[in-house]
């Protein structure tokens, strides 16, 4: 009789072994990457019904973030403008733009003009814009370059590990609260290492001195 | 690890000694009841098989579906689509919103004939938690349980919604106007609830002005308000008492609740005030209470006495004898001997005394408080001046009202937040005569009983959508402004409505409310400025009514026309329901699912009764059959009775209360509503009916409907309306009706959970509270190495050094002396954390979603017989009363945190136990592994299907949990954080008193204090320094930042022998302290 299964058949079982292990384990790999908000979550670019450009009004015409979000300083969220900000401007400037149209729209009827959230925290997460702006973190660490940015996307992964990498090393991220608006500031600290270094310092420094201390426990934001 | 025993109270005390229990079954280990007491979960509260009839899929089910479904979704990962959420900016943003922070607006709710002064807590413009205005001088920063309740019923999605007219066909605002000029001098009769608003009574002369033959009558369907007649009956005008507890000695009650009736907010503060205890020489009233049921009142007494209202009048008569104040008659002669008659005339004698009497009682006995509180009053009783007209008996002027309305004499009748056809005697056949009535107009919430019957139906905005006004117990005038426009435009106030009947105008609510101000004279100086102030304060002081000089002593009304209670016969007494009032909250889920004060009923109307009653009535109370049935896992079922007064039944299922007086039945009014909705209930595919149960408690209708479907109690009052009814028949009808009571909830077997002492005990030995507990090996627990101990300095323990993120360690005190068990607290608890309405079913599956439950515990000394512990007879001594409010206790060793696997429950910095939802996979180790049965599981997802307007009430700044999370007390973490942040962004420390729990906010009493434990100077600091305080389970070793100060009480030496002092009270507990 002959054979059934060729000599070569023998390797089967160890290339199966094999062949599930490295499966697996580009699965999980698959699942690790793909799954995870750095992927999903950053870039994240929706469309808004008006084509307002951060990169006009905050790069290239300078306005502060704090003239449209104005309530940063006080409240945990970072409001949206009203219409009515829009329109502070906008009652006089490209007064009959079409892509303005939304917005005076709005401002006739006093219905919202409906935004798409970019970046999006999950309800169980409470995070205070206020806090992180006093103590001087800058908009630009979360958010990116938003005066760069003709249509906003997201920047950050806005996942719990990401916060965390911030709280247990403030210093890398802490700066003048003056300067919380300030675009840029982030590559200038580390233009040079030697820049970098002093910035390091300095915020060692403060934070040693102002007893700067962020919460890594889970009530500090999951109540 | 330290385990105990499990003990029953029988295995605790020794004859002779106090013996705390929860229920009878407790009291007697009746079979079944070990099973409650040794697992946290009740027998069947996990999976439906083990107990039948859950409509709910069963674990097994929903794994296969479950699986099924996640294999089909997992070929299409259709559900892996980023949901898209939308940012809607104000198109023109008010002034004063800021998003994210929350305003509070000064605003009052009338009830009753008053109003409370309350702060609202609104964001971006919706009123999501009610909270007693601090300034105010009734409410001082606490309200009542109705007023915390109250804001549901703004977001109740069964309100009525648009105008109707009974003939059908649309009809709007402009067609009532329409109609109103109609009415111009016909023959009209407004039924209009009590109130106080200056503005409602200018237009209501303004109208009887305009139109003469229109008449007024005012109309309570609690009841008779006997406590106006009577006094009036003492003084020959309508005066109203004021009871300032705090200056008295000893407190008298006749039958009255005065912690949880009217005004019951200031009342419960200045009793507390007379029992404040921090020192052993500080001194405490002493409280007497006469009453017909079991109440919170009672509960608080040194001296309790169960007796039949029908008797408490002689009773009363037999101390104004013995003070030298009337007759006491024959029938109060034999009370003479009484041994309480006799004590109270020597306490009055001995210093200021209370008098207060309740509703139940005739407006004779009023009066005779009156002249008593004239005599030994010693000014603690003011009498006020209201400037209203003299009262008339309201059942007479129903009764007329009712022979007029069917004989055509009256052309239009207009009620204003009545309902009489539900709550009015059926003697005076109402609906009938409504029906009979050519036009009748009904201002009301809901499409309830009248509305349905009356040719015009007007939505009536709630008190938070509408502007209004009103004076407080005291007179103290507060405006009432709108926090939200009104949810349905139909909506309209009865101070719109009045001012549209008396001038045929429309008139806004806002100028109708500065016109009276104006016309008034209210406010000095620039008007819109004082209105401003007017406005931000809620209200107005130094407006109190004038108090009468001398008292209202005058004439004793005659106690010899009251008929003495017949031997035997079965008294039935109607009250207003500490829950659902006189049915104005029967569609408030929040209350239908609180635990009555005293019985811990939930979602049901019961008849309650002594045990020797029910056993007279042939109602099954041998022993292992309990409460009026068998205990099952937890549940009672029990007998429904029949009640039948005057040709009118109602069915209603026995509750067997131990310390009520035997042959009388206590009935509560508010149920068997039948309600009409507009809401449209969408049927869910079957799908999603597998997938999840139909777990919320609107789905069925209106969650009024069906609860006591035939126990409407209000249909038991005689043809003048009285409470007392002296006889009717009973007739048990079937057996095995369901209750759904939590009173046996998160028992922990008897140990010294409550502890109390007398006043005396407390002088001679001031640790007790403290010394209660046995030693392990003689060794005391304080001495185990504490983290915080007395000195409650932060210890150089480097697990807390580096994380230390705040200087506050946040801990609270509970003064079991001062709390009455009012309630308040839980349901502000339930508003402010986004609590969860589960429903009768669940409820008797122990998955009730309170985080902060009241604790009831009877006291007794124990005998032999379990009857004569339990206290039965008249005569007989009645067991007391202790409530404790349990919730998380915060341990410092909290046995939860070590057993979570994915560590969902930990430590925070400042020294709370965090729950951390979005972790937690729903385990249960934690809840199992708690010694003070603190923990809630979500065992369906509660919020999936609740009507978007009942979603409006949820605070924005609480997760809201999902199915399969388990939660618990998080001592109001959102409050701290905020103020946390408030504090960190203004770059200062936090004060004392910063951060306010819900519970401490609300608290009538001032019993729960909270805050930073590491300084020794804040309030909580120095309670936890007092004497009293003990820790619950300390013995556990699990530290926690909970504390209690034990409960005094202050008896009369002549009524009560010394007893032994209550200490070893429990055995030896077995344990091995190796790893403690």
């Amino acid at each position: 009789m002959a054979q059934l299964f060729p000599r070569k058949a023998n390797t089967f079982p160890a290339l199966t072994l094999f062949g599930a292990l490295g499966g697996g384990l580009l699965l999980i790999a698959f699942v690790w990457y793909y799954f995870s908000p750095k992927f999903y979550e950053v870039g994240y670019q929706p469309t808004q019904p008006v084509p307002y450009s951060h990169a006009l009004h905050a790069g290239q015409l300078g306005m502060d973030c704090r003239y449209c979000h104005s309530h940063v300083e006080q409240s945990p969220y970072a409001n949206i403008p009203s219409t009515q900000t829009c329109m502070n401007c906008h009652g006089q400037i490209k007064s009959e733009s079409l892509a303005l149209l939304p917005v005076r729209e709005s401002w006739a009827t006093g219905e919202p003009i409906e935004w798409v959230q970019v970046n999006h925290l999950p309800d169980y997460a409470h995070f205070p814009h206020a806090n992180h702006v006093a103590v001087g973190i800058g908009c630009e660490s979360c958010h990116g370059r938003i005066d760069q940015m003709p249509v906003v996307y997201q920047v950050g992964p806005m996942s719990m590990g990401w916060c965390l990498e911030c709280h247990r090393n403030p210093e890398e991220s802490l700066r003048d609260p003056e300067l919380v608006t300030r675009m840029g500031y982030n590559d200038e600290v580390r233009e040079t290492d030697e820049s970098y270094r002093a910035y390091l310092a300095a915020n060692r420094a403060r934070i040693a001195a102002e007893g700067i201390n962020p919460p890594e426990n889970c009530s500090a934001c999951h109540y | 690890m330290i385990e105990l025993d499990i003990l029953s109270p029988s295995d605790v005390a020794a004859d002779g000694q106090p013996t705390f229990w929860r229920s009878r079954s407790d009291l007697r280990n009746a079979a079944g009841h070990q099973a409650i007491l040794k697992n946290e979960f009740h027998p069947g509260a996990t999976d439906r098989s083990e107990l039948d009839g859950d409509p709910g899929p069963s674990r097994r089910s929903f794994m296969k579906i479950m699986g099924a479904s996640m294999a089909l979704a997992g070929v299409g990962l259709s559900g892996c689509r980023r949901p898209v959420e939308n940012v809607l900016p104000y198109a023109r943003k008010p002034e004063e919103i800021v998003p994210g922070i929350p305003n509070f607006y000064a605003t009052a709710m009338p009830m009753g004939g008053y109003v409370q002064g309350l702060l609202v807590e609104s964001h971006e413009g919706r009123p999501t938690k009610i909270e007693g205005n601090p300034e105010h001088p009734i409410n001082r920063g606490a309200t009542d349980v109705f007023a915390q309740a109250s804001i549901l019923n703004l977001y109740d999605p069964d309100r009525s919604r648009r105008m109707r007219r009974r003939e059908g066909g649309e009809v709007n605002w402009n067609d009532f106007i329409t109609l109103a000029r109609t009415l111009r001098g016909r023959r009209l009769v407004v039924l209009a609830e009590p109130t106080s608003s200056p503005t409602v009574l200018r237009l209501r002369d303004q109208l009887l002005a305009a139109n003469p033959n229109a008449r007024w009558i005012t109309y309570r369907g609690a009841g008779e308000d006997t406590v106006s007649l009577g006094v009036q009956e003492a003084a020959g005008r309508p005066l109203r008492p004021l009871y300032r507890f705090s200056q008295a000695q000893t407190i008298v009650s006749f039958d009255a609740d005065f912690l949880s009736g009217e005004n019951a907010v200031m009342n419960a503060r200045e009793y507390a005030e007379s029992r404040r205890v921090l020192e052993p020489t500080d001194t405490m009233s002493r409280l007497y209470v006469i009453e017909s049921a079991y109440t919170p009142t009672g509960g608080m007494a040194d001296h309790r006495v169960p007796m039949k209202a029908g008797s408490i009048p002689f009773f009363a008569a037999a101390v104004a004898a013995g003070l030298g104040v009337g007759e006491a008659g024959a029938a109060g002669q034999l009370m003479a001997a009484h041994p309480v008659v006799q004590a109270i005339v020597e306490d009055a004698q001995a210093g200021t005394t209370v008098f207060v009497a309740g509703p139940t009682q005739p407006p004779a006995v009023q009066a005779l408080c009156a002249r008593l509180n004239a005599q030994v009053g010693g000014g603690a009783v003011q009498y006020l001046d209201t400037g209203a007209e003299a009262a008339v008996p309201q059942g007479l002027a129903l009764q007329q009202l009712a022979r007029e309305l069917g004989t055509g004499a009256v052309d239009a009748l207009v009620m204003i937040g009545v309902n009489p056809v539900y709550d009015a005697p059926p003697a005076l056949r109402f609906a009938e005569a409504l029906e009979r009535t050519p036009l009748s107009i009904h201002l009301g919430p809901h499409l309830d009983e009248t509305a349905r019957l009356a040719t015009w139906h007007i939505p009536r905005a709630h008190y938070l959508e509408q502007w209004g006004d009103g004076r407080a117990y005291d007179g103290t005038y507060s405006v009432i402004q709108p926090v939200i426009a009104p949810l349905y435009e139909d909506a309209h106030s009865e101070i719109e409505l009045l001012s549209t009947l008396a001038t045929g105008e429309v008139t806004a609510g806002y100028d109708l409310v500065r016109e009276t101000i104006r016309e008034q004279g209210l406010l000095s100086g620039s008007f819109e400025d004082a209105w401003r102030t007017l406005l931000h304060n809620g209200f107005l002081p130094n407006t109190q009514y004038a108090t009468v000089a001398g008292g209202a002593g005058g004439a004793t009304g005659s106690l010899a026309r009251l008929l003495v209670p017949v031997e035997g016969a079965l008294e039935v007494v109607v009250r207003p329901d500490p829950k659902m009032h006189d049915g104005f909250f029967s569609n408030n889920a929040w209350m239908q699912e609180l635990p009555d004060p005293v019985t811990k009923v939930t979602w049901d109307a019961v008849a309650q009764m002594s045990a020797a009653t029910a056993a007279r009535l042939d109602i099954d109370t041998v022993e292992g059959s309990f409460e009026g049935g068998p205990v099952e896992a937890g549940n009672v079922y029990t007998s429904v009775v029949a009640i039948s007064v005057g040709g009118q039944t109602v069915e209603l299922p026995v509750w067997i209360q131990p310390g009520h007086p035997d042959d009388s039945v206590t009935v509560t009014m508010g149920f068997g509503r039948e309600l009409e909705t507009e809401r449209l209930i969408e049927d869910r595919g079957l799908l999603a009916r597998l997938f999840d149960k139909d777990a919320d408690v609107y789905r069925p209708g209106p969650v009024a409907n069906g609860i006591g479907a035939k126990g409407n109690a209000a249909l038991l009052r005689g043809a003048d309306g009285s409470a007392v009814i002296p006889a009717a028949e009973i007739a048990v009808v079937s057996d095995g009706y369901l209750v759904a009571t939590t009173q046996d909830h998160g028992s922990m077997e008897g140990r010294p959970i409550v502890r109390m002492a007398t006043l005396d005990e407390y002088r001679a030995d001031e640790d007790f509270a403290r010394d209660a507990v046995e030693p392990i090996d003689d060794v005391p627990w304080q001495a185990y190495p504490p983290i915080w101990g007395e000195e409650n300095t932060p210890p150089a323990d480097p697990r807390f050094g580096e994380a230390m993120y705040s200087d506050q360690q946040w801990g609270m005190t509970i003064d079991l002396n001062a709390c009455s068990g009012c309630n308040a607290c839980v349901v502000a608890c339930q508003s402010e954390n986004n609590i969860m309405v589960v429903g009768k079913d669940q409820v008797s599956r122990g998955r009730e979603m309170h985080w902060l439950r009241m604790d009831r515990y009877y006291v007794s000394e124990r005998t032999d017989d379990p009857f004569e512990t339990e206290g039965v007879g008249e005569f007989g001594h009645s067991p007391m009363m202790v409530m404790q409010p349990m919730m998380c206790q915060h341990c410092e060793y909290a046995p939860c945190e070590s057993v979570c696997p994915v560590a969902a429950t930990s430590h925070s910095p400042d020294g709370l136990n965090e729950m951390t939802y979005n972790r937690c996979i729903g385990t249960r180790y934690c809840s199992n592994n708690c010694p003070y049965k603190v923990r809630r599981f979500n065992f369906y997802n509660w919020t999936k299907t609740l009507p978007l307007t009942t979603q409006m009430a949820m605070n924005p700044d609480v997760t809201v949990r999902f199915r399969g999370v388990m939660e618990k007390c998080t001592f109001c973490v959102q409050r701290i954080r905020g103020a946390q942040h408030v504090a960190h962004i203004e770059n200062r420390g936090m004060s004392d008193g910063e951060v306010q729990t819900a519970c401490q906010q609300t608290c009538p009493t001032n019993a729960i204090v909270f805050g930073d434990i590491s300084d020794p100077d804040s309030r909580v600091s120095q309670l936890k320094r007092n004497s009293r305080r003990y820790e619950l389970l300390e013995e556990l070793l699990t530290k926690p930042r909970l504390s209690y100060l034990a409960r005094l009480r202050n008896p009369n030496p002549r009524l009560e022998a010394p007893r032994r002092k209550p200490e070893t009270v429990q055995p030896v507990p077995t344990h091995d302290l190796d790893e403690a």
